[in-house]
């Protein structure tokens, strides 16, 4: 009973009990300025280690928005080296042998019955006169 | 006076084109599809198979007989060539496929409507031209260019002969198609374009007529060989820098009199200014038929008849791809 009293008197007291005013207008600025000097005081691999790991946390991104973007990639891929492709000159290209050969970097389309179609003109005309010889 | 002043005015007034007149763009427009209304039906397309799949091109009738002009690559190594035009799909054997020039020749068995040969050595730059082909899977159609010029090389590589260049819009499968000028005369083949740039190359039709020649004379091509090299001298000698360098001794020059240092002025009918000027005099040479090389040594001009060898390069069998037999 006597350390009920004694705490109900000590918790009266204290209800009249208030920090100066100063504290209150101090209090944010030194909260900030302690939390700075937490950061700037940790260890740059801690730091480093942070950023790393705040890098993988995934943003709250709808599974639509991610499998979009996916394919849209993969699609700008595909369109780029068929691209590519065409800026390759030739079907026919001529080794220094002088031999017509066929260019693997002809573009084929699928004819009716399922083969390979290739539609000829080369970028680059058939010829072998590499010297001014006669 | 007053008369006077009014009659020289109506003299130097120019004349005004009635209405009834067609303007220069009718001409042309009307010109173009005539030329290609007219000559549309002697354009095939042509399609050759083999292991690895099918091959589309364009090709054209050069004569009654049905013979054809096309691209090398469409025909080259094939097992069955056939060829399509009005509706018909005849079958085709290839007479000779030439890697020099870059064109073959088919033969199918049919009367056929077929286009003039014109002279390639008139058109000059910015003559107009027609190319009729087949581009893709698509009918045939026309593209309507300008010749740009003439090149002897592309990418640092030469060309067996001077190519003409044409401003024209062409697309795949369009290979061996015929480029005719406003007369409606085939002036030339197409054998490439310049990759997406809006030009081509043509082989000129008389480079093309060359190889036919060949083959009506002596049934396999004759691409002649001297075993001449040149290169540009520093200074002109009778008008010309081109001087022998070397001779092969696989061929016969220093036998038929040729000698190294040699300034070359004319091969057979092509005068020669430079050393570029022999790839084309080199490739009108016929193996066998005795041309004049002028040259200049020591400061005298004289001619010496030189008898040129089978090109090394020439194929020693034409390449043939039978015709299918027809059901």
């Amino acid at each position: 009973m006597d350390n009920e009293d004694s705490i109900t008197k000590l918790l009266r007291l204290k209800r009249y009990e208030q920090p100066s005013e100063e504290y209150f207008e101090n209090f944010l600025a030194e909260f900030q300025a302690r939390q700075r000097a937490e950061v700037i005081h940790r260890p740059l691999l801690h730091i480093a280690w942070d950023r790393v790991c705040s890098m993988f946390v995934m943003p709250p991104v709808p599974k639509l928005v991610m499998v979009s973007s996916f394919a849209a990639a993969v699609f700008a891929a595909v369109f780029v080296m068929n691209w590519a492709d065409d800026d390759t000159p030739s079907n026919l290209t001529l080794a220094s042998s002088g031999a017509v050969q066929r260019d693997s970097t002809a573009r084929p389309a699928n004819g009716k019955n399922g083969s390979a179609v290739q539609y000829v003109l080369p970028a680059r005309p058939v010829s072998y006169a590499s010297a001014r010889s006669f | 006076m007053a008369v006077l002043a009014a009659a020289s005015l109506f003299a130097l007034t120019p004349p005004r084109a009635s209405a009834a007149e067609p303007n220069l763009a009718d001409s042309i427009t009307c010109q173009i599809r005539k030329v290609f209304d007219e000559n549309q039906n002697a354009v095939v397309r042509v399609q050759a198979s083999d292991s690895l799949g099918v091959r589309l091109g364009s090709g054209f009738f050069i004569d009654p007989t049905g013979m054809i002009y096309t691209h090398a690559g469409v025909v080259l190594n094939a097992e069955d060539v056939t060829v399509t035009f009005n509706g018909n799909c005849l079958p085709a054997t290839v007479v000779t496929t030439d890697e020099r020039s870059g064109i073959a020749i088919l033969k199918t068995d049919c009367i056929s409507p077929f286009i003039r040969v014109g002279n390639s050595e008139n058109a000059t730059i910015a003559t107009p031209v027609i190319a009729i082909g087949f581009p893709e899977e698509r009918d045939s159609s026309a593209s309507f260019g300008m010749i740009a010029g003439r090149d002897r090389q592309h990418m640092g590589q030469y060309f067996s002969t001077t190519h003409i260049r044409a401003n024209m819009a062409v697309n795949r499968g369009e290979g061996g198609a015929p480029v005719l000028n406003l007369n409606g005369e085939v002036i030339g083949i197409l054998v490439a374009r310049i990759n997406d740039s809006g030009s081509c190359h043509i082989l000129p039709i008389r480079a093309a007529e060359k190889i036919r020649q060949d083959m009506a004379h002596y049934g396999e091509l004759r691409h002649g060989w001297v075993g001449v090299e040149v290169e540009d001298a520093p200074e002109p000698v009778n008008g010309s820098t081109a001087k022998i360098t070397a001779l092969n001794p696989l061929a016969n020059a220093a036998e038929q009199g040729l000698k190294s240092g040699d300034m070359v002025n004319a091969i057979g009918a092509t005068s020669v200014t430079t050393s570029e000027d022999v790839i084309d005099a080199s490739y009108f040479l016929t193996a066998g038929e005795a041309a004049d090389v002028k040259i200049t040594r020591d400061g005298q001009q004289m001619s010496i008849k030189v008898t040129p060898k089978l090109h090394p390069l020439t194929p020693a069998e034409p390449l043939h791809a039978e015709a299918p037999q027809q059901p």
